[in-house]
């Protein structure tokens, strides 16, 4: 395979990686928040003074979209997008896809259930206010996953591109 | 819990607010309390610490004026979740009640007396006028074979009360059909076949001839076949092989009590299982069942209002108001 087509096809496929691990997990955190904010909007037009509390509850599922966000910045910058040292292989480039796209559904899926689990949190503050302490535990725990998912990303990104210079790619073809 | 119907999400904002209001509805102890309560001026004192307090007017004194206080308690709290709902389906099946009063009244030429809900004013005007053209599709051909002129005595008052009944129960299941949620579903259908059961029995014990009722209360999907072999059966102790399931045990356990306690205990126990079945709800953060629940906890908080308030206007022993307050849904 000619270089430079090799090059373009990893870049591509890191992009893709990256625009899949960024629009997954902005995606998940709209409809994370989507949902609790529904029912945050009939919990204040009952109970106005609970905005605060409530609004804890609201942002987490928002985080989702941030790690996304993180692991989209980490390609570009490991991958030399930015530098403009742009040399991926296509190997590096579909690893590198793959893991965004994986990256993305776990953020997907755990903004959503995390937006579920506050809306059933901001009901149980809804009735019982003194129990706001112990309502937040319940999403954060499905931020857990959230988090794992990240530092996966993180670590498979560093790896993944730790030889990633020009001279050792050309040295290689 | 897994959800128990589609589209749950749509109903956040509604079930944000029921949240709230959950925390508002009264408790089976504070009933009980209150009906120990001795005098009648303490009980309605004691109300004016609840969410009843603002409805309440000055100088209210007769069971009319707190039978009124406790209709607008709760019409008020369904008409505004019917707002905040994104299908206005599930508060209707619990303002429907409310609607027939108005239709009944509507026939004789009465004015309305209960705010609208389904039965706009132009249908009310129309059937006083005898044209029942504007009913939905589900009552209309029974509703064409009673309407009258405005304030033209019905043939037969019994038939007329028969006729609504079967509209009503009618439109109730239809009602929740449109939901697609098997818990309301099964909810309802036990509910009807409860209330269909009542009116046969009533019927049976003031001794008329219950064909007229097969004639007029059905059809009934699916009861129809029931009500047929209820209605064929002379002998009442007989129904107890025809009735099915819980409800079946509780007619069976009901029979059994005196005379005048067989209805009203049957009534109690159905709601109190109703109550049990609904509390299933609770434990959904959104969707339409959750806002059918609340309703009923409303409904069965209303009646233990009022069995409490015009037990304590008629000096009725605390022990007999206690022995028929329902289960609360909080």
């Amino acid at each position: 395979m000619d270089n430079a087509l090799a090059i373009e096809i990893g870049r591509g496929l890191a992009i893709a990686g990256a625009g899949l691990a960024v629009g997954l997990g902005c995606s998940g955190s709209g409809k994370g928040i989507g949902i609790a904010s529904q029912a945050v909007g009939g919990v204040l037009s009952e109970k106005p003074d609970l905005f605060g509390r409530l609004l804890v509850l609201l942002a987490l599922p928002g985080t989702q979209g941030f790690y996304g966000f993180i692991t989209a910045i980490l390609i570009f910058v490991r991958s030399g997008l930015i530098t403009g040292q742009m040399i991926i292989t296509p190997g590096t480039g579909l690893a590198l896809f793959v893991l965004g796209f994986g990256v993305g559904l776990a953020l997907y899926f755990s903004a959503q259930w995390q937006g579920e689990a506050s809306a059933a949190s901001i009901s149980l503050v809804a009735r019982r206010p003194e129990a706001f302490g112990r309502s937040v535990i319940l999403p954060a725990m499905v931020e857990t996953y959230a988090v794992v998912a990240l530092l996966v990303a993180i670590l498979a990104i560093n790896w993944l591109t730790a030889s990633n210079d020009v001279t050792a790619f050309i040295r290689a073809h | 819990m897994k959800a128990l119907s589609k589209g749950q999400h749509r109903w956040g904002f509604v079930c944000g607010q029921i949240s709230v209001l959950e925390g508002r509805l009264m408790s089976y102890d504070f009933f009980m309390n209150l009906g120990s309560i001795e005098k009648s001026e303490d009980v309605l004192h004691r109300l004016q610490e609840t969410s009843l307090r603002e409805f309440m007017v000055p100088g209210a004194e007769t069971w009319e004026d707190w039978s009124t206080i406790i209709d607008s308690y709760v019409h008020s709290q369904i008409d505004e979740l019917k707002k905040a709902a994104p299908s206005s389906v599930i508060t209707d099946v619990f303002l429907l009640n409310e609607d027939y009063v108005n239709l009944k009244r509507a026939l004789n030429g009465k004015n309305s007396l209960f705010p609208k809900n389904i039965f706009s004013d132009s249908r009310l005007t129309e059937i006083a006028g005898g044209n029942p053209s504007l009913f939905p599709e589900v009552i209309r051909p029974a509703i064409s074979t009673i309407a009258n002129p405005a304030g033209a005595q019905t043939e037969n008052p019994i038939i007329t009360d028969i006729v609504l009944d079967g509209c009503y129960l009618r439109q109730y299941l239809w009602l929740i059909s449109r939901l697609n949620c098997s818990l309301l579903k099964d909810w309802a259908e036990f509910r009807v076949l409860s209330k269909l059961i009542v009116v046969l029995w009533r019927a049976v014990k003031a001794g008329h001839n219950l064909k007229i009722f097969q004639q007029y209360l059905l059809p009934l999907d699916p009861f129809n076949h029931l009500v047929g072999e209820l209605c064929a059966t002379t002998e009442l102790r007989s129904w107890g092989n025809i009735i099915p399931g819980v409800i079946g045990d509780i007619w069976r356990e009901s029979f059994e009590l005196s005379e005048d306690e067989q209805i009203p205990k049957f009534e109690q126990k159905v709601s109190d299982f109703m109550t049990q079945q609904v509390k299933q709800a609770k434990l959904q953060t959104m969707g339409p069942e959750r806002v059918g629940a609340f309703c009923w906890g409303l409904n069965m908080e209303a009646f233990n209002l009022k069995l409490i308030v015009s037990g304590k206007l008629n000096g009725l022993p605390s022990n007999m108001l206690k022995d028929r307050i329902r289960q609360t849904y909080v």
